[in-house]
């Protein structure tokens, strides 16, 4: 019987045999894990585009001069420009002034972390779970991301 | 034009990218660059600094439900983010010591060949059988999902998990290289080598694309490419337009996705010979 298992088109993964049991364990752990992992993304995503939204009604209302002025946008855009906060120091003393750009670019850093995140809870996850192989790779995942970070070079 | 109106025009257009990424695997980067350059005359950084936000919007927004529908093959997609990560930060070590016009035509080849294959797959697909794959076995990579368009289970074995891993650290390597393409790529791989059903290929690509644009994003972020009143309209445009796609893509046939991704699929690579030839 197992010789002439060459080729298989997926008829009988959730089969009803001996191994259903054992399978539908399987599934309930995936799908606990997914709720998971889903629940994770969904609060990032709402709190980032929450934070961001905050941050532009800010700019906007803060400084209407600059910003809903003509010739605004080509002071800030066609050029690269760096009066906007672009390191953590900058973006948490911009955010204790209550300053939209701060505000955005604070939002924007949620939505990055959001996957890193969710790398870390699926290896807490799996750590659970007990899953051998799964435990390292996520682990591996998280310290490539780690160390790119570190490296400051990978690229998209 | 004044910022507010930038803001807003720049948001609608943005809906379309994140609807377009969510429903094909890809990071919207195709619709999102040319449109910041070409249309609003933005600087080319700041708009590659927004297209790693809108790959990263598109991932989450959309990844949230088909994690949930189990469109998503955690299993699969987690695996190969070790080759994904891993190319990514090799390509960015490399890049200096390869041509990016050569690189431009290899992979501008290499998408129009995969866009001839996945169209030639409308003809053969599911009947052929799936070779066993012992790795696949060991790592439980087979599943099955609810096909909406269908109404029925699909059931799915996954194989050539080795040859798909090394795909997706050339992916992965790309993406490094040259700042795009790791959604076009990523889905062929898994469509063609892997034989994952064509949704759960673009779900499963969707949900990889963020973890590896997250790797490179603090770079930019660091750079100052990432302009809060560039970046805000395109993460929020993208995240609605990405939502709205995961509600759409558990009912759209497996074949439309396809035709969708092939036709998509012709323009990147058209785009990137163009790069390597101009």
């Amino acid at each position: 019987m197992a010789g002439k298992e060459v080729v298989d088109n997926g008829s009988q993964i959730l089969g009803d045999d001996a191994r259903s049991e054992a399978l539908r364990k399987q599934l309930e752990k995936i799908h606990r894990a997914e709720s998971v992992i889903s629940a994770v993304l969904r609060i990032g995503v709402i709190l980032s585009l929450s934070v961001v939204v905050v941050g532009v009604i800010v700019s906007f209302v803060g400084k209407p001069g600059t910003y809903l002025h003509d010739n605004a946008i080509n002071k800030e855009l066609l050029t690269k420009s760096s009066n906007y906060p672009h390191s953590l120091s900058a973006v948490f003393s911009g955010l204790s002034h209550f300053q939209g750009e701060a505000i955005i670019v604070f939002g924007l850093i949620i939505l990055l972390a959001t996957p890193i995140l969710r790398v870390l809870v699926s290896a807490v996850i799996f750590a659970f779970q007990r899953d051998r192989y799964f435990v390292p790779i996520t682990v591996f995942v998280f310290l490539v991301l780690v160390t790119s970070f570190l490296l400051g070079k990978a690229g998209g | 034009m004044n910022m507010a109106s930038f803001v807003v025009e720049l948001f609608f257009i943005c809906v379309v990218a994140g609807l377009a990424g969510s429903l094909l695997g890809i990071g919207g980067g195709i619709i999102v660059v040319p449109v910041l350059t070409l249309v609003f005359h933005v600087d080319i950084r700041l708009a590659i600094g927004a297209s790693i936000i809108s790959v990263i919007a598109t991932s989450s927004g959309a990844a949230a439900a088909y994690v949930k529908e189990h469109l998503t093959n955690m299993r699969v997609g987690m695996f190969l983010e070790v080759a994904t990560t891993t190319g990514a930060i090799t390509g960015a070590y490399v890049a200096g010591l390869v041509s990016q016009k050569v690189l431009y035509v290899v992979f501008g080849v290499i998408l129009a060949y995969s866009a001839v294959q996945m169209f030639r797959g409308h003809f053969r697909d599911s009947e052929r059988p799936v070779p066993k794959d012992a790795l696949a076995d060991r790592l439980q990579l087979h599943d099955a999902y609810f096909d909406e368009a269908e109404e029925k289970e699909i059931r799915y074995k996954v194989t050539h998990t080795k040859f798909g891993l090394f795909l997706m650290y050339i992916a992965g390597m790309v993406s490094g290289l040259l700042g795009i393409g790791s959604g076009a790529l990523k889905v062929p791989a898994m469509d063609l080598a892997m034989r994952l059903p064509m949704k759960v290929s673009t779900a499963t690509s969707n949900f990889m694309i963020g973890v590896t644009a997250a790797a490179s994003a603090g770079v930019y972020f660091a750079r100052g490419e990432i302009d809060p009143f560039v970046a805000a309209p395109v993460a929020a445009g993208v995240l609605v337009g990405a939502v709205g796609g995961s509600r759409m893509l558990p009912r759209l046939k497996n074949g439309f996705i396809r035709t969708l991704f092939v036709v998509v699929l012709l323009i990147i690579s058209i785009e990137m010979l163009y790069k390597g030839v101009a």
